[in-house]
């Protein structure tokens, strides 16, 4: 699948621990309009496994149940090359700026 | 559960939001939503995240719209199809056979009715032939007329004549007839054509000594010469010597625009005009075309020739009496007489599809009273009147996929048919074939027809779903009769109306058949001989034409034989016309004398 910035910031912060559509706008600052689709573009892709919360654990919060989302294996696989893609760009990018700084 | 004011508000917001959520997702996508608002209550920006429950809204509709609906609704249409297997058969049998006949007609009409003419600016090529008011029709030109219109006519860039002619070959296996057509100098120019292979003939070789020149078609090329360029530059043994093979035409080259003759020419030789031929001028056997020159409408080549015509009849009044010069464009020459047939085809096929048409309407229809049930059900689970047309339509398209398969199938078989069988002297008729014009055609005219048949029925039973429960009849309403019983008349009527044309022109046909040609023509058989350039002289020529006799009248089983010029009932390039005087009358004045075909015949 297509993987865009806001797709990687997703795919890592799933990849932190972060299983709520709320949490991980938190995590990543990206909108909810955002998350959202980037979740159900993952889910089915069958990257993201998605399954309600006990409904124990809601009421004891006095809350509604929420959704909660994790990584698959092919969304694990998927996340650790967004990772190595963004370290490359973070290396290409220190190589530019350090060198743009040297000289500066 | 009381709730702050800015979270019920963004309750509210995904409330609006999952309307654009399809129904069957729609409680599921709220709860989720809900259940994220919930536990984020106490946080800052609610509204501003409510508000992109929106975009997960429609990301969800687009994507339950674009795909998940269809292969839905494919996968239903299968298992439908599986169960009502007899009504798939003849849904597709109908569809197949009609587009199939509607596509063949096409191919047919585009082939030849509007297929570009292979030449350099076609439309400014006409053929010319003589007209003489009263007589039926247009006749090939007489050289003498020819010649003078060549030197007379300024509205043409080029006018030329071929001559048909015969050859024969003595250089393959056994020897054989070649059709041929000797061509005056510009002919090759006159269509702005280039040969496959070699040249064509040079001005020169239009005279007498120089003209044992021949230009191959690509057709005898390929089968008498294996497609071999080296052949150009080589002679070939023909009639009367050896002849110099120049060039090869281009593979669709076959200018038929004899009036008389028609049919593919195996060689095409430069011809020198005989001195005896300027003086030719009744008997008109030489097809002529011409190239209008570029700012000259037909209309004015057409007065020229006109004017011309006068000052050859005011010269020559005893054979040019009322003969007047015809132009007409080479695309009308040659298609212009099978148009109207065309025409009647193309009609008949429409009928032919309407019925089709009507005819899978009502098996949709008829296919529908026993699905009502179904849709029933379905509607009380809520599907929508959108999704239930929806699913018809799919269904609908299902068949006409397959539909388009089969007719294409048919109409390979249909055309390969026409291309062997077809009548030999429409033009282009042995070149159809299936191209990607035929694909597209047939894939738009399938699914145009079946979901103008789909539509009616799709409609109707969704709109019909919910009334179901109530009534118990499996054999629709009303309304629906009524709907059904105006198809049946419509199909009825065209089909009336078919069997009523085709009985008229198997009527025509069978007159045609039955028509008495006064003689008796069962046992007779006939052979076409060419006698007169080895024959030098009417004393050889009679004596070979009795040794014929005589030896074939010696065969077993032949009980008489004789000798005509020109064959009745068959294509002839001979049409002699003279004059002819009663003989128990005196003579009539110049000009007024009767002419009439005439045709040799030994006792």
């Amino acid at each position: 699948m297509r993987l865009t910035y806001p797709t990687a910031l997703v795919l890592q912060a799933l990849l932190d621990g972060h299983h709520h559509g709320f949490d991980i706008m938190e995590a990543t600052g990206l909108p909810s309009g955002t998350v959202y689709p980037i979740l159900r573009r993952l889910d089915s892709e069958g990257c993201v496994r998605s399954r309600w919360e006990k409904q124990s654990v809601a009421q004891k919060e006095q809350r509604p149940p929420r959704r909660y989302c994790e990584l698959t294996l092919g969304g694990r696989q998927l996340a650790g090359e967004a990772r190595n893609r963004a370290r490359a760009m973070a290396d290409a990018g220190q190589k530019l700026f350090g060198a743009m700084e040297y000289e500066g | 559960m009381t709730h702050p004011p800015s979270m019920i508000r963004a309750l509210r917001i995904v409330q609006l939001a999952s309307r654009l959520v399809p129904a069957r997702l729609r409680a599921d996508w709220r709860q989720e939503w809900e259940g994220e608002l919930g536990a984020a209550s106490d946080r800052p920006h609610l509204i501003r995240h409510a508000l992109g429950s929106f975009a997960d809204a429609f990301w969800i509709r687009q994507r339950e719209l674009a795909d998940l609906k269809t292969i839905d609704d494919l996968r239903h249409g299968f298992r439908q199809w599986r169960q009502q297997f007899g009504f798939v058969v003849t849904a597709v049998g109908i569809l197949a056979l009609s587009i199939a006949s509607a596509v063949t007609a096409f191919s047919v009409v585009s082939h030849i009715l509007l297929r570009p003419l292979p030449y350099h600016q076609p439309d400014r090529i006409v053929t010319l032939f003589e007209r003489q008011p009263g007589t039926a029709g247009r006749t090939d030109v007489a050289p003498g007329n020819f010649l003078d219109w060549r030197a007379r006519a300024t509205s043409f860039s080029h006018l030329a004549a071929v001559d048909p002619y015969s050859y024969d070959y003595t250089g393959g296996d056994r020897p054989i007839v070649l059709k041929a057509v000797k061509v005056t100098d510009g002919f090759f120019d006159l269509f702005g054509i280039q040969p496959l292979y070699g040249r064509f003939f040079r001005a020169d070789e239009h005279k007498k000594g120089n003209d044992k020149v021949a230009v191959l078609s690509e057709r005898f090329w390929r089968s008498h010469f294996n497609g071999d360029p080296a052949v150009v530059g080589r002679t070939m043994p023909l009639d009367d010597g050896a002849y110099l093979i120049a060039g090869v035409a281009p593979a669709d080259f076959q200018p038929h625009f004899q009036e008389y003759g028609p049919g593919d020419r195996d060689l095409f030789k430069a011809k020198d005009i005989e001195e005896y031929e300027p003086r030719i001028r009744v008997s008109g056997y030489w097809s002529v075309a011409g190239r209008l020159k570029d700012g000259v409408s037909i209309e004015q080549a057409r007065a020229e020739m006109e004017a011309i015509s006068a000052a050859i009849e005011q010269e020559n009044p005893r054979s040019n009496k009322d003969v007047r010069a015809d132009v007409i464009t080479l695309r009308e020459h040659l298609v212009g007489d099978v148009r109207p047939a065309m025409g009647l085809f193309a009609a008949a096929v429409v009928a032919v599809l309407l019925i089709a048409c009507v005819n899978v309407t009502n098996l949709l229809l008829a296919r529908g009273a026993v699905r009502q049930q179904e849709l029933a059900v379905r509607t009380a689970l809520g599907a929508s009147r959108t999704r239930l047309v929806g699913q018809l339509l799919v269904e609908t398209l299902m068949l006409a996929s397959l539909a388009t398969v089969g007719a294409l199938l048919i109409a390979q078989g249909a055309m390969r048919g026409l291309s062997n069988f077809g009548p030999r002297d429409v033009m282009w008729i042995d070149t159809l074939h299936v191209d990607t014009a035929v694909i597209g055609f047939s894939t738009l005219l399938a699914f145009v027809v079946t979901i103008a048949a789909g539509l009616v029925p799709a409609f109707r039973l969704a709109g019909l779903g919910l009334h179901m429960p109530g009534h118990r009849t499996m054999t629709g309403d009303r309304s629906q009769r009524r709907l059904r019983s105006a198809l049946v008349v419509a199909e009825v009527a065209l089909a009336l109306m078919l069997i009523c044309g085709t009985s008229l022109l198997l009527r025509s046909f069978i007159n045609l058949v039955n028509v008495d040609t006064g003689f008796r023509k069962d046992g007779v058989m006939v052979l076409q001989m060419f006698a007169w350039d080895r024959n030098t002289g009417p004393v050889a020529l009679r004596s070979f034409q009795q040794r014929v006799i005589e030896k074939v009248g010696a065969l077993p089983g032949v009980q008489s034989v004789g000798t005509v010029q020109a064959m009745p009932f068959i294509e002839s390039n001979v049409d002699i016309r003279s004059a002819v005087r009663l003989l128990d009358q005196p003579a009539p004045p110049p000009g007024e004398d009767l002419r009439s075909s005439i045709n040799i015949v030994s006792p």
